[in-house]
């Protein structure tokens, strides 16, 4: 029993230890190694579709990606993306792209009421929700009214923690048209703060990594 | 000061942790990749569309489920306890089965299961006079049986099929020598009255019951415990008074649902969330239900123990599982309605019990429920 629990021990450190593409690789061969693949990245993957689309899509459109990531998983290249996160965004990206009128009926409802309905709505948290900011309601205002291309970009990088080649990755675009959506995104968005007053320029100390990025 | 990035990148950061855990979309993953690989998606889809019959569609979760649910079983977790490990693909599995490795706790089959429960449509209550027909397949100590059943909704008659032929049986008491028919079973609980407390295990009693039950757990376990107190009385001793109770209201609880053949809305997911609250319930995993389809048991082992039994991928229940000491060493202590219940071996209530007591075991699942027009239709 000893040495069967040390097998499966090691076998775990392993599958642990092992990169995004050899996992996948080894999935070919070996199905369970996806297990592995799925618990490293399901919880950020979760946590994104989550903030687009609410809790009650986001376990669908987690458990679709992952289904057709294994679908496809002979077609990955273990060879240029030793990280399959953007491999997983782009696919989930597809998926919420299907889900358009809902995700912008959010938007819309968060900036007219100033409650994340959707979101919040099997909590008790909705009193403390009223008060949002005003910022947050003008910015869900404004991610209303993006085009998508613009926002999937947008909150690729801002929500999923993306960088911008991995952006690129994800969208199947080159770097320049993704560096060029959030641009155009920001400056929408910024316009949209300044017309609310509720935004004033940022210090140079509290520029993001996305800022120094795109610089 | 704030710029867009940063109002942007706290809009909607601080999620409620339920929203965010992963298990259900796991389990989705496993279900659909189980359909997808033998073709079962269509036949899940059409068995709990609109069209079918409220009381199938609801007794899904009781039903022997086909292809569509034996391809779940290719992505079961068997025998290692949970633990993933290469050597099992090399079990018999689908080729391209995705095991995932984790140990399951009670608290977290049920709390699936409620979850599960919950995503099933509800029926209306039928009229006390409605015929349900039961098929229920037994396993006592390795033998199967297959009966057909039949109850009025309010349990004042019932029928069975015997050589060929319907025997329908009558409650009746008797008034000055003759018996009379017990209509009391038909009216409602008078108002003021626990239902829980008049439960008589008839459909109807047990439907009233089940909705009678306040959906937080805690309330839905004072209720119940209230009612088990008065039945069991209480261990005198507090350190067994925890455990003890939690194990007969597990017991109460399971039972109550096996015998409502139909069940309120939502009731069947507040029990389950009930029962994740009580200490002392143990999972088992790699089992099988009465149909032979693989299981997980969640509930109370050894002597007088009961389980339900769930699917290990869907966390649908399938049935309910009982234990119970051989005739020739039972007692009232071990298995009267009092018995509390013991492990084989332990520090049981009985010095009669061994660790190599063989115990019975008695599973029983519902192949089919419906309401049907008459006894001896199905």
């Amino acid at each position: 029993v000893r040495s069967e629990h040390q097998l499966l021990q090691r076998w775990n450190d392993e599958q642990l230890r092992a990169s995004d593409a050899e996992l996948i690789s080894g999935s070919v061969a070996q199905p369970e190694c996806f297990a592995t693949l799925f618990r490293r990245h399901a919880p950020g993957l979760q946590r994104y579709v989550v903030r687009r689309l609410g809790p009650a899509k986001a376990d669908d459109v987690v458990a679709e990606t992952f289904l057709q990531a294994f679908r496809h998983r002979q077609r990955y290249r273990v060879d240029e993306a030793p990280n399959a996160r953007p491999w997983l965004y782009g696919i989930a990206t597809n998926l919420i792209s299907r889900e358009r009128r809902a995700e912008v009926r959010q938007y819309r409802a968060l900036a007219r009421t100033g409650v994340d309905g959707e979101l919040w709505q099997f909590t008790d948290e909705v009193d403390e929700r009223v008060s949002a900011e005003a910022s947050e309601r003008v910015l869900a205002g404004s991610l209303a009214s993006l085009p998508s291309k613009q926002r999937e970009a947008l909150l690729l990088v801002v929500w999923a923690e993306l960088s911008y080649e991995e952006t690129a990755q994800a969208l199947h675009v080159p770097v320049g048209t993704v560096r060029s959506r959030i641009s155009r995104a920001r400056v929408r968005l910024r316009r949209d703060l300044e017309a609310a007053g509720t935004s004033e320029s940022p210090d140079e100390e509290q520029l993001t990594t996305t800022d120094r990025e795109e610089r | 000061m704030v710029d867009e990035m940063q109002v942007l990148a706290r809009m909607r950061s601080e999620l409620p942790s339920d929203v965010l855990d992963t298990e259900h979309a796991e389990r989705l993953f496993q279900t659909k990749l189980s359909d997808e690989q033998n073709g079962a998606g269509i036949a899940r889809s059409r068995w709990r569309g609109v069209g079918a019959h409220p009381a199938r569609r609801r007794y899904g979760v009781w039903a022997l489920g086909g292809a569509a649910v034996l391809a779940l079983a290719l992505a079961v977790v068997s025998g290692l306890g949970g633990i993933g490990a290469p050597a099992a693909s090399k079990a018999g599995r689908s080729p391209a089965g995705v095991r995932f490795s984790r140990a399951l706790s009670a608290a977290g089959v049920l709390h699936a299961a409620a979850r599960e429960a919950a995503s099933i449509s509800p029926i209306p209550e039928p009229a006390a006079h409605r015929w349900i027909y039961t098929s229920v397949v037994q396993v006592n100590d390795g033998h199967r049986s297959i009966s057909d059943n039949w109850i009025r909704f309010d349990g004042i008659q019932s029928a069975y099929m015997q050589d060929g032929k319907l025997i329908t049986h009558t409650v009746t008491y008797m008034r000055d020598g003759q018996p009379v028919v017990d209509n009391a079973l038909a009216k409602p609980v008078p108002p003021g009255t626990n239902p829980l407390v008049v439960y008589n295990g008839m459909p109807m009693s047990s439907y009233v019951a089940l909705a009678s039950l306040k959906q937080p757990p805690a309330a839905v376990l004072n209720d119940v415990r209230r009612v088990v107190s008065r039945s069991h009385g209480t261990p005198s001793r507090p350190a067994a008074m925890s455990h003890a109770l939690a194990v007969r209201e597990f017991k109460f609880l399971a039972q109550l649902l096996w015998n409502a053949s139909l069940v309120p809305t939502g009731a069947e997911s507040d029990v389950f969330n009930a029962l994740a609250t009580l200490p002392g319930i143990s999972v088992q995993q790699g089992q099988t239900d009465a149909v032979g389809q693989p299981a997980i048991a969640v509930g109370t082992t050894g002597a007088n123990g009961k389980q339900l039994l769930f699917n290990p991928t869907s966390f649908r229940v399938l049935g309910i599982r009982s234990t119970t000491p051989p005739p020739q060493l039972c007692t009232p202590t071990t298995c009267g309605a009092g018995a509390t219940t013991t492990t084989a071996g332990g520090t049981g209530t009985s010095p009669t019990l061994t660790a190599e007591t063989r115990l019975n075991s008695t599973s029983l699942a519902y192949a089919k429920v419906a309401l049907v027009p008459a006894p001896g239709d199905r």
